[in-house]
């Protein structure tokens, strides 16, 4: 079509292109999502992998996800006896710290930990066998590497994210209740009253809910990025960005998406 | 295969590629780099679907195939790649053994067997227990043959087996190839760029030029044919091409 | 190796499930294999208690409240106590439910009747002390501030209602005590307005609106009263023929006045949270005395209303007394 090739149209293109590359990108998950409860069925072929990945994306994620939450309950607890002056009790730091540790900082804070961890590996690793054709190899052995590699990794996120996170919380309580006692001269009965409440059973559903949307969002966005690597040692690092980028956004997007849904 | 077609983006590949092949033969596919030979073999098994034509094993559509179907053919194919895909995460002999996993009803102990006969089949020794980063290339290569026929298959895909092997390892493998076929009834489909190799273990030879069969035919017909373009591609000589194209 | 992972990854899937559990019972005020006793409670009405909220006895924390529920009669509600260790509750044990601080947190404490001679405990009948056994015990719901001015709606309907009566009996002792009740009344708002003030530091925005609400009951109630002055000197002359226009002059006042009260009312509603808005009858009364209804025999029947209005503004006088102790009991503040 050379009639509509006029610079001005440029900007309509670009943004035909946009949206063509989008709902591309939704099919290719969709067919990705599809794919990969179907290769469900291949028992056989994930199972013996879901330990390692249990063990590469929950165990190995540990000291990240603890250590940034351990600071996370630090902060929570000086800055919410910094905030909270005047008339309003002390014991509301320990709500402070138990409220914001469990509902939001505990899971958020550790999904994008993870993301930045568990996402970008498993987009490396999937990238770097699809560009190496190891993912072809897979498929020649009768191998569905939906089976033998996604399978296995978003299962894996969907059991030990809420596992993590749920320690996360642990311990960025506990860290904010150690702060409260040693640096602020709180009792520590005052903290564990005001930790205790506010808190609501549902409280910790909230989180773990989140949580395994979280686990999917990580492991899935990772290998579907990986899965769909072109172009070399480049391909690898862009794809690996990419996860990255977008596992945060729907982590966030996520987040207040639950926050409206069930609060 | 019936006119096979193939285009990545408005580069097109295959324009109209076909060519048949008997039970029980070798056949080697000649041409030049990046005429599109691995992209061929590619579509026999499925990982990669025409964009017109299509392509048949066994009687069956591959492109009609669906998933039980493709795991069922390639269980019946080994695919030797050209940069030998090892599994990077794992040793060479859990490399080989990968395919083996997949049969039913195989114990450790067969399997742990049949990993050491296909590793010395390829002439490598030891092996067992190292990575491919910690292998030479033609090692690697070798691997990746023995990966491929672990299981036995009916069909041998392979993407330049030879090509990057010292002069005595090439006689190896050519060996293995003509074992293969003779005493096993394998069927190969070879790609190759060395000629000596490509004469020895053949039946037939094809070339693939621009996308289509320019030229198929025994040995002794590839030998002595008189297109110029076979003629130039077998004897390594780019004058004879001037004025062609 | 696969060994050892499959230790850790075990090890950190228990852990995590251990901390879970044991830190959300812990949170939710629960023991784990410790004796707890249930104890029940009977009341009229809840408040704001709510499900985990605290058990007291003797100012010491000595359990949660458990699952609330309305009986199946639905005249009352039970209110599940669950307390740690064995707890045996004195046989004239009641149950208090009161505001525990500032905000919003309510509590039940454990007490003596006797203690509180004054309030009206949920009488649970003998044969209903004891079901399955566990205790039942009776319950009072200490009135917030949105109480306090449901009451003092009932006091300005009482006081409609017994100006009417009066307006036809022509008693010097009804119009005696009337003045009175209002000058109760006057006394209580300024005591009111004292203690407002007192907290509107504290809570500035909140009080500022029912300082000028109370503010506006006493201009009110001022009101109220000149008209009833104009009564007394009705009376004094002894003027019997022009008491019947006179009436007519002090309904018409007094369905402005009604109306007066009604707004303030209003207000106060509108800045705490919520109180029944009686005062609509007492402008209805006032039409119908206007419009010649109803009869004097009629409306000396129910010669209980002056006791019951002084009734009423001694549990008001004894609620201030309360407010002044107490402040923060009754102003409530929610955070989260
Ligand atoms: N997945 C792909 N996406 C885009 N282009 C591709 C893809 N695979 C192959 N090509 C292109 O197709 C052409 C043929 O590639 P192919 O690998 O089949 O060549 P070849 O004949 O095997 O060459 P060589 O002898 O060097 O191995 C090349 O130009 C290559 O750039
Ligand atoms: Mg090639």
């Amino acid at each position: 079509m050379p009639g509509l090739t006029h610079p001005a149209l440029a900007p309509i293109e670009s943004v035909g292109r946009a949206t063509l590359a989008l709902v591309r990108a939704i099919g290719q998950g969709g067919y990705l999502a599809a794919g990969a409860v179907r290769a469900l069925r291949s028992t056989d072929i994930w199972a013996p992998h879901i330990l390692t990945q249990m063990y590469q994306i929950g165990v190995a994620s540990l000291p990240i996800a603890l250590f940034v939450s351990m600071f996370t309950g630090i902060v929570l607890a000086l800055q919410a006896s910094y905030t909270l002056t005047g008339g309003v009790p002390e014991y509301f730091v320990g709500t402070l710290v138990g409220k914001t540790m469990i509902l939001e900082l505990g899971p958020v804070l550790t999904g994008l930990a993870l993301a930045g961890r568990v996402g970008a590996s498993i987009a490396a690793e999937l990238g770097t066998m699809r560009v190496t054709e190891q993912i072809d190899a897979l498929e020649t052995l009768a191998y569905d590497p939906l089976a033998y590699l996604v399978v296995p990794r978003v299962a894996a996120g969907l059991l030990m994210f809420p596992v993590v996170i749920a320690l996360a919380i642990t311990i960025g309580v506990v860290a904010g209740w150690v702060t409260s006692i040693s640096l602020l001269d709180m009792g520590s009965p005052q903290f564990v009253k005001g930790l205790k409440m506010f808190f609501d059973g549902f409280d910790v559903t909230f989180a773990m809910i989140k949580s395994v949307s979280f686990g999917l969002v990580v492991t899935g966005v990772g290998s579907f990025f990986g899965f769909h690597t072109v172009g070399g040692a480049e391909g690898v690092g862009r794809a690996t960005t990419r996860a990255v980028v977008v596992s945060t956004m729907l982590i966030l997007v996520l987040d207040a998406f639950w926050a409206a849904a069930l609060l | 295969m019936l006119d096979v077609h193939k285009a990545f983006g408005n580069k097109e590949i295959l324009k109209g590629f076909s060519l048949t092949v008997e039970d029980g033969e070798t056949l080697s596919v000649i041409g030049y780099s990046g005429s599109g030979k691995s992209v061929m073999l590619k579509h026999i098994i499925g990982l990669m679907q025409s964009d017109r034509g299509s392509v048949h094993v066994d009687g069956k559509d591959v492109a009609a195939l669906n998933r039980s179907g493709l795991t069922e053919l390639r269980r019946n194919v080994g695919y030797v790649f050209q940069f030998a895909a090892l599994f990077d995460s794992m040793t060479i002999g859990e490399n080989v053994a990968m395919g083996l996993r997949r049969i039913p009803d195989m114990d450790e102990e067969e399997i742990e067997a049949r990993v050491r006969e296909c590793l010395s089949l390829v002439d490598l020794h030891d092996v067992h227990e190292r990575y491919p980063s910690e292998m030479s290339g033609g090692m690697v290569k070798r691997a990746g043959l023995a990966r491929a026929i672990a299981t036995g298959p009916k069909y041998l895909l392979y993407d330049e087996p030879t090509t990057g092997l010292d002069p005595v390892t090439v006689k190896v493998i050519d060996r293995l190839n003509i074992r293969m076929k003779e005493e096993l009834g394998v069927t190969g489909i070879v790609i190759t760029h060395d000629m000596d190799s490509a004469y020895r273990i053949s039946d037939r030879i094809a070339m693939l030029y621009e996308g289509k069969m320019r030229a198929v035919g025994t040995v002794e017909e590839i030998r002595n044919s008189e297109d110029p373009l076979v003629r130039a591609f077998i004897e390594g000589r780019p004058e004879l091409m001037e004025g062609m194209s | 190796m696969t060994r050892r992972r499959e230790l850790l990854v075990g090890f950190v899937v228990l852990a995590s499930a251990v901390v879970s559990v044991v830190g959300t019972l812990w949170l939710q005020g629960r023991g784990i294999g410790r004796t707890e006793t249930e104890v029940h409670v009977l009341v009229n009405d809840v408040g704001q208690l709510a499900q985990g909220n605290a058990v007291k006895f003797r100012g010491v924390s000595i359990g949660r409240v458990g699952p609330i529920e309305v009986e199946p009669a639905g005249d009352a509600v039970r209110i599940h106590l669950h307390l740690m260790g064995e707890f045996l509750p004195a046989p004239d044990a009641v149950v208090l439910l009161a505001p525990e601080s500032l905000f919003g947190d309510w509590q039940a404490e454990i007490v003596i009747r006797s203690r509180f001679p004054n309030m009206a405990f949920y009488d649970v009948p003998p044969n209903r002390r004891i079901q399955n056994g566990v205790r039942v015990l009776g319950g009072f719901t200490l009135p917030d501030l949105s109480r306090l001015t449901a009451v003092a709606d009932e006091v300005a309907q009482n006081l409609a209602v017994l100006t009417d009566r009066f307006d036809k009996a022509f008693s010097d002792e009804t119009a005696a005590s009337l003045a009175q009740a209002i000058d109760n009344m006057e006394e209580l708002t300024a005591t009111l307005r004292t203690v407002v003030e007192e907290e509107s530091s504290q809570i500035s925005g909140t009080a500022e609106q029912i300082r000028i609400a109370t503010e506006e009951i006493a201009s009110t109630l001022a009101a109220a009263r000149s008209s009833i002055d104009r009564l007394d000197a009705v009376l004094a002359s002894g003027r019997v023929d022009s008491i019947l226009d006179n009436a007519v002059a002090i309904t018409a006042d007094f369905r402005g006045v009604s109306g007066d009260v009604t707004s303030a009312i209003d207000r106060l509603e509108s800045t705490l949270t919520s109180a029944d808005s009686t005062m609509a009858s007492l402008s209805r009364i006032a039409a119908r005395v206007e419009a010649g209804e109803g009869s004097i025999g009629k409306l000396l029947v129910d010669s209980t209303l002056g006791l019951r209005a002084e009734d009423l503004l001694e549990q008001m006088s004894s609620l201030l007394d309360d407010i002044r102790a107490n402040p923060r009991k009754y102003v409530r503040l929610s955070i989260f």
